[in-house]
């Protein structure tokens, strides 16, 4: 770093230099320099270097990270679980609405975050919707009803784990560090929790099927330190969200190419990509929007739940 | 500059006597005076990355390792392998190695193999005329089996701060374990072939009473042979994870300890959890403090600082590995295998990996090279423990070692270093790795 | 004196039992997740939190008792190699001093992370169990290993002070093992 400039910023995030999302934090390290003559300088910190995403918000709190781009974690208020929560959205278009910019999760996030001394900029960066990469393929998957019998990991939180037991799988939480082995010896035979390149990159050689059931939209977001965003002069603080604005923008382009991509990939690679129209989605969507999220009132508040509902 | 002094105070910490997680804050609390860091996010840092089901498989095999050594598990596996192995000249040398070698395969420690075969076999070898500071250092070397065997907690703490399988690094030190056993025989009767009085295990009077024998010892030893299917063919056959395989060994050696062999006591039960659970302790404090001052290190970006230094001395990636091997040998003479690991493996890894060597053949040169160092003094708790255990002063355990650590563990860290199939094979043909 | 002593027993024993309590339910635990899955097809949801919370706990409480056992690892060399000078007796203390000091300053940090955990509170996934719970596992460890080590050190000053000079923890704890050895008549 330049020993020169006035704002010095590490910037966190999980993901290993090559990720769209460490070249994101990257470009913005780069765009944030330029337009501010050097006067802000960010060092990105990638790979979860200074931590897992649950440290560095804990960070961000404390203000000895200055700034991010992670996965929202929900210790400190489950309400942060809002952009997991299965099925909130189905569609591209749906999710881009709802959570780029100033949309209706992207500006509830932003006020959750606030009370914890938090700053959300530009709305939600896009990761691209999350499927089932399995092992064994339940005979009815269309069906949201259906008894799956296949034993599903999911991660460790209530949005996961009761929407895919509504929907007919046995759910088991193998620690993801042990997932592929599990997979690979049939501890698990599926998992839930990533799109198609993570599917593709981590899991092609253990999965035999890859479902896009679009059950929930991976997101990241630009947290900054409170402490930190306030102390800056309002010509960077324009500069920061000009750069978040334009780069969440352009997630949603990404991580959508990304996914046509990945799932040609994974059907090259000898997964199949089993067929799962927009129909099989809305009715497994309308399912769990009737029969999970009523069940969760007590992680996301039921008041939360129902001003979501009306999005619809 | 400062990173030099951080890692100077860090060294003449360890010197003077500070316990180790002591000498790692040390460190750590200078970084962050010199640095201004607040120092509030670290404490919190260590314990989210503590916060973890799969560091448990350490202190589950520390307890299985305890079950085991109190239920009489290892002397049933004794008696066997000296009858396959112990009628050659320096027949019960052989026998401790290779005995060390299959305790091995049922438990995750080093410390742990030699108490175990340490207190059956130096009686022995002692009264079969061996010199005392021979077997002792034998003993020390061949107990690193332990750990290089699979399961080891050494690869678990490797794979889990490198984020790598565990169950390939396992299988990475299998071979060189392997070849470093073989070696150790053979310095073992080279040293002690003009030793002419040396006591031979009597012949038996047919094949036929050979093999009732090899029947009888058999038998008795199967619930303990039992253990590494239990284990590993659990691990690898997929029913468990490393973490419940560890568990799952503790709960095996419970009954077999209280009911099969009758080694275990309702007391020298709760002895062994109370024992374990500080020795566990004693560990996850040094990774407490290990994790502090490496996150320091990464914000002082101290592994590139580290490399700069070495390519400025040579670019030949074999040189530049030669140079590692001798930064961790210096670091394992300093430190014990575990907090080596620690200190190494967030140094390091990101090193080999720019030059292009895998992160599953480092972990096999990892093993090897800091299991050596917990025999290379003057930090060298397995070598103290064995002469502690066979009651024999340190200086005469030097020679026998010095000759064990050329002709042994120094061929073996060049042959794992430097052909890379060696480490890699198992790993390629079991699990499909690389 | 014997009120000390009596103190000194008895919170070990309280620190003996919840490690042991701690280490069992570690080992019962994860022994259960395996068992569940094979024999109900499920999992043990947020069983993790639990094990992991009783985990810390038999960490930083085994590490306090190890403190008063002296179990840490530490190389001795120069001590054994300095015995009986005043310079090695001075290295002795300088590193005893040292140790105490930063234990001081961890029990400091670590008062912190209990206190902003208290204020600003976290709590894990499933169960909802406060971070509070565990960070005060590590507050409790860094107090008594601190606690320990002052009263190691103070108990040198008073080996100094009464037999003018300090033998090594390491030689002491040889010469224990060799004069029990050769009561269970194994010498
Ligand atoms: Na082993
Ligand atoms: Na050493």
């Amino acid at each position: 770093g330049t020993a020169s400039a006035e704002v010095q910023l590490r910037m966190a995030g999980i993901v290993p230099e090559g990720h769209p999302a460490t070249e994101a934090m990257n470009e913005f390290a780069e765009r944030a320099a330029e337009q501010s003559d050097g006067e802000i300088d960010i060092r990105v910190f990638p790979a979860n270097q200074l931590g897992d995403y649950t440290q560095i918000y804990e960070e961000l709190r404390r203000d000895t990270i200055e700034f991010a781009l992670i996965p929202v974690p929900s210790q400190f208020d489950s309400r942060l679980e809002l952009p997991s929560l299965n099925y909130a959205v189905s569609s591209w278009d749906q999710a881009k609405e709802m959570m780029a910019r100033d949309g209706f999760i992207a500006e509830e996030m932003a006020q959750l975050h606030a009370n914890l001394d938090v700053k959300q900029i530009g709305g939600l960066y896009a990761n691209g919707f999350g499927g089932l990469g399995l092992t064994e393929l339940p005979e009815d998957i269309h069906d949201p009803t259906s008894e799956k019998d296949v034993l599903l990991r999911v991660p460790p939180i209530d949005v996961f784990k009761v929407a895919m037991d509504d929907l007919g799988f046995q759910t088991v939480t193998v620690p993801y560090a042990e997932l592929y082995n599990a997979m690979q010896t049939g501890v698990a035979e599926g998992w839930t929790g990533g799109q198609a390149e993570i599917n593709y990159t981590n899991f092609r050689d253990v999965i035999d099927y890859y479902v896009p059931v679009n059950n929930f939209f991976e997101s990241y977001a630009f947290l900054m330190s409170a402490e930190t965003w306030e102390g800056l002069s309002a010509e960077n603080q324009e500069i920061i969200r000009e750069i978040a604005i334009d780069l969440v923008d352009k997630s949603f382009e990404t991580a959508r190419e990304s996914e046509e991509t990945y799932l040609k990939r994974l059907d090259e690679s000898g997964v199949e990509v089993v067929e799962f129209t927009d129909e099989d989605r809305e009715r497994w969507a309308e399912y769990v929007r009737e029969t999970t999220w009523p069940k969760l009132h007590d992680r996301l508040s039921e008041e939360l739940i129902n001003r979501l509902r009306e999005q619809y | 500059m400062s990173t030099l002094a951080a890692i100077l105070i860090l060294i003449l910490a360890l010197v003077i006597g500070i316990p180790v997680p002591f000498a790692f804050l040390a460190s750590t609390a200078y970084l962050i005076f010199q640095f201004g860091y607040d120092p509030s996010f670290l404490l919190p840092y260590a314990s989210s990355r503590m916060n973890s089901i799969v560091i448990l498989a350490i202190p589950l095999f520390i307890v299985a390792g305890g079950l085991i050594n109190r239920g009489n598990i290892g002397i049933r596996l004794v008696e066997l392998v000296e009858l396959l192995v112990g009628r050659v000249r320096g027949g019960l040398g052989s026998v401790m190695v290779v005995a060390s070698a299959v305790f091995g395969s049922i438990t995750g420690s080093a410390a742990a193999t030699l108490s175990a075969i340490g207190t059956i076999l130096f009686p022995r070898l002692n009264e079969a005329g061996y010199p005392r500071g021979h077997s002792a250092a034998l003993m020390a070397s061949a107990s690193v089996l332990g750990m290089l065997i699979p399961p080891s907690s050494m690869m678990i703490m490797y794979a889990w701060i490198g984020r790598q399988s565990v169950l390939a690094a396992f299988l990475a030190c299998f071979t060189p374990g392997i070849i470093l056993m073989v070696l150790l025989c053979c310095v073992n009767v080279w040293l002690m072939r003009n030793q002419d009085n040396l006591v031979r295990r009597p012949a038996y009077d047919s094949p036929r009473a050979y093999a009732k024998e090899f029947g009888r010892r058999t038998g008795r030893a199967t619930p303990a042979l039992f253990m590494p299917f239990l284990i590993l063919g659990g691990i690898y056959g997929g029913f468990v994870t490393p973490t419940e395989a560890a568990g799952l060994a503790a709960l095996y050696a419970i009954p077999v300890g209280f009911w099969i062999y009758r080694g275990l006591t309702i007391r020298g039960f709760f002895q062994t959890v109370l024992d374990s659970a500080v020795m566990t302790g004693v560990i996850m404090v040094m990774l407490f403090a290990v994790l502090m001052l490496s996150r320091l290190y990464v914000m002082e970006g101290v592994p590139d600082l580290i490399m700069d230094t070495l390519t400025q001395v040579s670019s030949n990636p074999l040189v530049l590995i030669l140079m590692i091997n001798v930064f961790m040998i210096i670091i394992g003479m300093l430190m014990d295998d575990l907090s080596s690991v620690m200190l190494s493996t967030p140094l390091l890894l990101p090193l080999v990996t720019d030059l292009g060597i895998s992160p599953i053949q480092f972990a096999a040169i990892l093993g090897v090279n800091l299991g050596m160092g917990n025999i290379t003094p003057p930090t060298a708790p397995l070598l103290y423990l064995a002469g502690q255990l066979n009651r024999v002063p340190i200086t005469e355990t030097m020679r026998p070692t010095l000759y064990m650590l050329l002709f042994a563990w120094l061929p073996t860290l060049l042959l794992t270093t430097y052909v890379p199939e060696i480490s890699l094979w198992l790993p390629r043909l079991l699990l499909g790795y690389g | 004196m014997s009120v000390l002593r009596k103190t000194d027993s008895i919170v070990l024993r309280i620190q003996a039992t919840i490690v042991v309590l701690a280490n069992l339910f570690v080992l019962f635990g994860v022994s259960a997740i395996a068992f569940q899955r094979y024999v109900f097809g499920g999992s043990l949801y947020g069983m993790d939190e639990l094990i992991v919370i009783a985990a810390f706990w038999m960490y930083f409480i085994g590490a306090a008792y190890a403190t008063r056992y002296h179990r840490h690892i530490s190389a001795d060399i120069i001590s054994v190699y300095l015995r009986g000078r005043r310079i090695g007796d001075l290295v002795q203390l300088l590193s005893s001093v040292i140790t105490l000091g930063l234990s001081g300053l961890f029990t400091y940090w670590a008062w912190e992370m209990f206190s902003w955990s208290l204020a600003k509170g976290g709590e894990t996934p499933v169960f909802g169990i406060p971070n509070l719970v565990l960070h005060t596992s590590i507050l409790l460890g860094f107090i008594f290993m601190t606690l320990y080590f002052a009263v190691e050190l103070i108990g040198k000053l008073t080996e100094l002070r009464q037999t003018g000079h300090i033998e090594p923890q390491i030689l002491k704890e040889q010469a224990a093992a060799a004069a029990q050895s050769s009561e269970e008549g194994r010498l």
